[in-house]
């Protein structure tokens, strides 16, 4: 293989002078490590980023050097840029300009996969001829050696007019011959195919291959009996079932048992910084906001943090393995089982993160009623919103048995899959009737995953989480703290009378004493909550959820988290302690033992296991039902599925409540 | 190791009808399918050689060095002709 990248003779320089901000746009097949090049060239500099008046999401990253600063926007994966496909369209209007929300890139970086380099050409013809300068990173050039290819990168640059650079972005190799070239893409001027012609193009690529690769693998066909045999395993319609399933309980049950140090650190700190400021700061009305409001809001979602950094670092690794394509591949015949294609498999898995990649992911499904279909259901399958509500539901019907609140998690998302795959079943056969469009599935090579690319693909989603939640959420905390506190009220005359008592058994009965110190100040505190803005609501609202053994309390947490339902916890930790950081031991103590007005347990089993059967099936996000307005263009379908997810979570809840009640469970 | 020579058979049959293991070449088939251009994009064209790694539904074919997993209702539409030997 030629070491150094290559450039044409004589071909026109489109930048022998470069701006001090030269804008790349990158480009190639899905599995040719595109994103991993990304990771490789800009590293955390980089953030997502939502292309307004689209539905594609891009990751943009700058790489500083001396004298020029590159910015590379990281475009979807796609075969071709003439396809009748979203992310095709969108690549094609980007690069010609006529995207109106993004300045044109001054060049394009091209990846191909060299192990796959006839196919690949398709793209690199199109892409190249795009009136924009260009450069080819030949990808995987390692991978193509242990193969026994050897690549004329010499050659195949002069035959598409662009320099060619041989590169590993797994190991690193050939990057910095990467980054001295793209201080000089070109405009090619070869003679190239009709890039909208995909058979005379594919001739082409078939003539060229023979010319620059040579090996005995130069065709690419021989057998892989390694791939082949895990291929069988993974795929085969019953023990490929049981490896998903084994892999995706073994995954939850590493997120709910690593993640637990971690949190209780973040806990510890945040205890820790709360108290310096509570004494730094005189006590008041904006000690309390800080302390109770602002930072205890931060710290109730920041826990959770742990648990979401480990699901996406896991998924990452699995979807870099070559696993998730088989995944997809092996739920395929079960998704059809219930009306949905085999693509509906990517966007179902990614709503376990947030339903709102998901629901703009199912772009990609192609069939009309295939796609509305899945994204009616994806809010049903668990995201990480939900997980703290889980965590609080399961810690207290589960408490020190950390296998079966392992169970009872995968049955939260069990229960989730369940409820989408049978409300598609159902829509499927009733107002979406119609064939689903058939399977085309790229099932990419298997590899060892990246680490680099799974940290750095980690950071940028936790990134993107931390920042709905430090603004979505920690501004509903601090309206509910305030809602929370607000009218004040003076303490019912009993909690005079108790602390009149407790000061005269003080030096006879010092314990006595103290416990009838604490009495007075939870009775006024239930007090001051119950007259609250909140607890008036609550009491309003409370005949609604009575039948699912909510009282106020509960009635009011349900409706704080309509806006998002993570604030559920924090909301509990508010009304019952007056702090907000639910994930606190002592704080959780307390909401376990949190009492009814008339004196029974806030959370029994019944009322308990109701909620999280609520929570595992309510629509209760309200960005999520935006986001279905805009992809199906109506407020139709949003109203729909608030309606259905809800009433269904309702009655099936009230089921729960009910069930477990006549069964003596109490 | 033996090698054996294949030509391709001459009446082609559907992809979805091979036997695990067995390699093909593809017909040409314009508009063969809905997602015909898709197909040819990802390296399924005309003439091109494919192996069936899996049977059923969905089948995996191995087209060079990529594998495509299909449903066998799509892969019942592509018309291949089947390598036999050629003595």
């Amino acid at each position: 293989m030629t070491a150094n990248a290559t450039k044409p003779a004589d071909a026109p320089s489109a930048a022998e002078i470069l701006p001090s901000r030269f804008r790349y746009a990158l480009l190639g097949n899905p599995n040719t490590g595109k994103t991993t090049l990304f990771n490789r060239l800009c590293g955390v500099r980089s953030k997502t980023a939502n292309f307004p008046g689209s539905t594609v999401e891009a990751r943009i990253g700058v790489i500083p050097r001396r004298d020029i600063t590159f910015e590379i926007v990281d475009l979807p994966g796609h075969y071709g840029l003439n396809l009748d496909r979203p992310e095709s369209s969108f690549c094609k209007q980007f690069l010609s300009g006529e995207y109106a929300h993004a300045p044109t890139p001054d060049a394009v970086l091209v990846v191909a996969d060299a192990t796959n380099l006839s196919r690949n050409l398709l793209l690199v013809s199109q892409a190249i001829q795009q009136g924009l300068p260009a450069v080819v990173a030949l990808n995987m050039t390692d991978l193509a050696q242990r193969r026994g290819l050897t690549i004329d990168t010499d050659k195949l640059s002069e035959v598409i007019g662009c320099p060619v650079v041989p590169i590993s972005a797994r190991t690193g190799d050939g990057i910095d011959e990467l980054l001295r070239v793209m201080r000089t893409p070109i405009l090619s001027s070869a003679a190239l195919p009709n890039p909208t012609d995909v058979q005379e193009t594919s001739n082409w690529a078939e003539q060229i291959v023979p010319l620059c690769v040579g090996g005995d693998d130069a065709v690419g066909s021989a057998n892989d009996s390694v791939t082949d045999r895990l291929d069988a395993a993974f795929t085969h319609p019953v023990l490929g079932i049981v490896v998903f399933a084994a892999i995706m309980t073994g995954l939850f049950y590493t997120i709910f048992s690593l993640a637990t140090v971690p949190m209780d650190l973040i806990e510890l700190t945040f205890a820790h910084v709360g108290q310096w400021i509570g004494n730094l700061l005189p006590a008041g009305a904006i000690n309390d906001m800080l302390v109770d409001g602002v930072l205890a809001g931060i710290a109730g979602t920041v826990v959770f943090l742990p648990q979401i950094v480990l699901l996406f670092f896991m998924l990452s690794v699995l979807e870099d393995t070559g696993y998730l394509a088989r995944a997809a591949f092996v739920m395929d015949k079960l998704l059809r089982r219930f009306g949905l294609p085999g693509q509906a498999f990517v966007p179902l898995l990614s709503a376990h993160a947030c339903a709102i990649p998901a629901i703009m992911s199912t772009r990609l499904i192609p069939g009309h009623n295939d796609r509305l279909a899945t994204i009616f259901v994806a809010p049903f399958l668990s995201c990480s919103a939900r997980v703290p509500v889980y965590v609080l539901m399961i810690g207290i019907l589960f408490t020190d048995q950390p296998l079966v609140a392992g169970i009872a998690f995968t049955g939260c998302y069990v229960l989730g899959a369940l409820a989408a795959l049978v409300t598609s079943l159902v829509f499927r056969r009733t107002i979406l009737r119609g064939p689903s469009t058939p399977m085309i599935l790229e099932l990419p090579t298997y590899k060892l995953p990246s680490i680099r690319t799974a940290l750095l693909t980690t950071y940028d989603r936790s990134l993107v989480f931390l920042r709905k939640a430090g603004t979505v959420i920690v501004a509903i905390c601090i309206v509910l703290w305030w809602m929370g506190e607000y009218p004040r009220v003076d303490a019912p005359p009993e909690v005079a009378t108790m602390r009149a008592e407790a000061e005269q058994l003080a030096h006879e009965q010092p314990e006595t004493a103290a416990q009838l110190l604490v009495q007075a100040d939870e009775v006024e505190a239930q007090n001051a909550k119950a007259k609250s803005f909140v607890g008036r609501i609550g009491h309003i609202a409370e005949p609604v959820f009575e039948p699912l053994g909510y009282d106020w309390q509960l009635t009011v947490g349900v409706l704080s988290s309509l806006l998002a339902r993570e604030v559920f916890v924090s909301t509990m930790a508010v009304i019952v302690t007056g702090e907000e950081d639910g994930e606190d031991e002592a704080v959780r103590e307390r909401i376990v033992a949190a009492k009814r007005d008339d004196g029974g347990l806030l959370f029994t089993t019944a009322t308990s296991a109701s909620l999280l059967v609520y929570y595992v099936l309510a629509m209760q996000c309200l960005p999520t039902l935006a986001v279905t307005r805009r992809e199906t263009g109506s407020w139709k379908w949003a109203g729909a599925q608030l309606v259905y997810m809800t009433g269904l979570a309702y009655v099936l809840a009230m089921l729960t409540f009910y069930v477990l009640r006549w069964s003596g469970v109490s | 190791m033996a090698i054996t020579e294949t030509r391709p058979a001459a009446v082609p049959v559907p992809l979805s009808t091979l036997p695990r293991g067995a390699s093909a070449t593809v017909c040409h088939q314009p508009q063969c399918c809905a997602d015909c251009e898709l197909l040819n994009a990802m390296g399924m064209t005309d003439r091109c050689k494919v192996r069936v790694c899996r049977r059923g539904n969905p089948l995996i074919v191995q087209v060079a060095s990529t594998r495509l997993g299909l449903s066998s209702a799509m892969a019942a539409h592509i018309q291949v002709y089947p390598d036999v030997s050629a003595e």
